[in-house]
């Protein structure tokens, strides 16, 4: 088998030719952003977006809009939602979000009901089809990318101490209200951008494992956002040749690649692995 | 003198910034944990917070850098207004309230002491990696500042959350009981820093149980959810002083100087 005729092939074609580029984009954001989410509840901010944005994305198909029309809509619904009531509860977000989420995903799943078969569809929604990325849809994923990339690096600093350290932040006097909305806002970028690819169910999993096994392998923040961001990327990439390759929901290869890659430094990492520890003992 | 100290010395006059509190009030909801506090510092004094459990010690620390709101009275740092000198004070918690389990390694805490002073759009230069860099190694933490903070000692985790306030290179230091449940050598080493800190002029202002310690300070403050005295050690240690604030969860035992 010719490596080289396997990985070169697909390229000819534009679906993939945008596919790759959408991979490349979306595996590097949300290895990028999975560095932040380091509390419970960001972590379950993440899921509870994803949720949240579902209906927003089913009302869109059922109007015939494009899927990434609802799912913007949704997603800065959810974000001002989460805002303004979390104000009124002195910042009890987990209240906030449990809320909004179980009646969003409701709604969601009766709507999902009533949607009329486009298998295609009803499957990219839950299981992502990268390969089904129109021209349109690459462009706005770009924009969000950019934005999303340079808003992570230009406040990496303040959005490390808000993440890690909340008290410090407030200490020094930061904003710090407006820094979690900031996140917030990247994080809602972010499940939008990597709907198409990855499905309501796989986002959140590319958005913390890229990162979580850069966290094997590196102990500074700066470099393991970096690292996040390569394996996210290189998970996207491979995962794009295997969903091509076998026919398969692309967000379900994505997550399975970098599982796999999580899983082997898990055992393997001089830093973290299981090996490691019984070399030192 | 310690390294950290000379070189700062070298670029500034470094001068302890003077501590001035008007009637301080901070209430949770109906209850009042501070009223009418007034004190004042002046710049390159050694202070000791002493009194009982629930005194609101921590809270008056919390409420000088804004981690708990004031509902009523002032803080100035060198007669300007607490808010615009954030720079200027640094503040070590209780190293029990921080989040141990977060992968962040000793450096990247370190650094954060001077992220405040960077602004909002600096990012850390040469510079500061090596004052950071200063701050651990004053701190004898340097063997294990590429270390997740997780596998820190209860000893080195206070260490690294006094590294972190020293790297800001602020004129106030702000630190909530330094020596709880630290062991022997981390306590010496922290003795021995808060001496030089002291002698280089920074104001600092403690929490601390220590009440051997606190004999040691230039000024004592005694608190009960109002300042009951403030003063020098020896006025403060009197039987009548301190029973007022320790109402009787005490014996006093008098030994010969």
């Amino acid at each position: 088998m010719d490596l080289g005729k396997l990985l070169i092939e697909p390229l000819l074609l534009s679906y993939v030719q945008r596919a790759i580029v959408a991979a490349l984009l979306i595996g590097a954001v949300c290895g990028l952003i999975g560095t932040y989410l380091v509390s419970r509840s960001m972590a379950f901010l993440s899921i509870a977006l994803t949720q949240a944005i579902f209906p927003g994305v089913v009302i869109a198909l059922l109007l015939y809009a494009g899927f990434l029309v609802g799912a913007v809509v949704a997603g800065l619904l959810t974000v001002i939602g989460v805002g303004l009531y979390s104000r009124r509860t002195h910042g009890r977000w987990e209240m906030a979000i449990a809320v909004l989420v179980a009646g969003a995903f409701a709604l969601g799943v009766l709507l999902f009901s009533r949607l009329p078969t486009y298998r295609s569809d009803l499957e990219a929604v839950l299981v992502g089809n990268i390969l089904s990325i129109s021209l349109n849809a690459l462009v706005l994923i770009s924009i969000l990318a950019g934005l999303t990339v340079a808003v992570l690096f230009t406040f990496y600093k303040e959005l490390l101490l808000v993440s890690f350290d909340r008290t410090l932040a407030v200490s020094q006097g930061w904003p710090v209200y407006w820094l979690d909305r900031l996140l917030l806002v990247a994080l809602a970028a972010t499940v939008i951008i990597s709907l198409g690819a990855l499905g309501t169910i796989f986002v959140v999993p590319l958005i913390l494992i890229p990162s979580a096994t850069a966290r094997l392998w590196v102990g500074h923040f700066w470099s393991a956002m970096l690292l996040g961001c390569f394996l996210g990327a290189l998970s996207d990439l491979a995962g794009l040749y295997l969903a091509y390759y076998l026919n398969a929901p692309s967000g379900a290869t994505i997550v399975l690649l970098a599982s796999a890659i999580f899983l082997v430094s898990f055992v393997v990492s001089p830093r973290r692995g299981l090996l490691a520890g019984r070399f030192r003992s | 003198m310690s390294t950290l100290g000379s070189s700062l010395a070298e670029q500034r006059l470094l001068k302890g910034a003077s501590v001035l509190c008007r009637e301080l009030m901070v209430a949770f909801g109906n209850e009042i944990a501070l009223s009418a506090v007034t004190f004042g510092v002046e710049p390159g004094q050694l202070v000791a917070i002493i009194g009982p459990k629930g005194a609101g010690k921590s809270t008056l620390l919390k409420a000088m850098v804004g981690v708990v709101p004031l509902t009523g009275g002032a803080i100035e740092i060198d007669r300007k207004p607490a808010s615009q000198m954030r720079c200027d004070i640094a503040y070590v918690s209780r190293q029990v309230r921080i989040d141990w389990s977060l992968p962040i390694s000793v450096t990247d805490v370190v650094m954060m002491g001077r992220y405040r002073c960077l602004g909002w759009l600096g990012r850390p230069g040469v510079e500061d990696y090596h004052k950071t860099d200063l701050a651990i190694e004053l701190l004898g933490l340097t063997h294990v500042r590429n270390r997740w903070i997780g596998d820190l000692s209860i000893g080195q985790q206070q260490r690294l959350l006094l590294a972190r306030a020293l790297a800001q290179e602020p004129r106030v230091l702000l630190i909530d009981e330094p020596f709880s449940g630290v062991d022997l050598a981390s306590r010496i080493a922290i003795l021995e820093i808060l001496s030089d800190q002291h002698q280089i002029g920074r104001t600092i202002l403690l929490v601390t149980d220590d009440l051997s310690y606190a004999a040691h300070c230039d000024l004592v403050l005694l608190l009960d959810r109002e300042l009951i005295h403030v003063g020098i050690p020896d006025e403060v240690f009197r039987p009548g002083v301190l029973s007022e604030a320790y109402d009787g969860r005490m014996f006093l035992l008098k030994g010969r100087r």
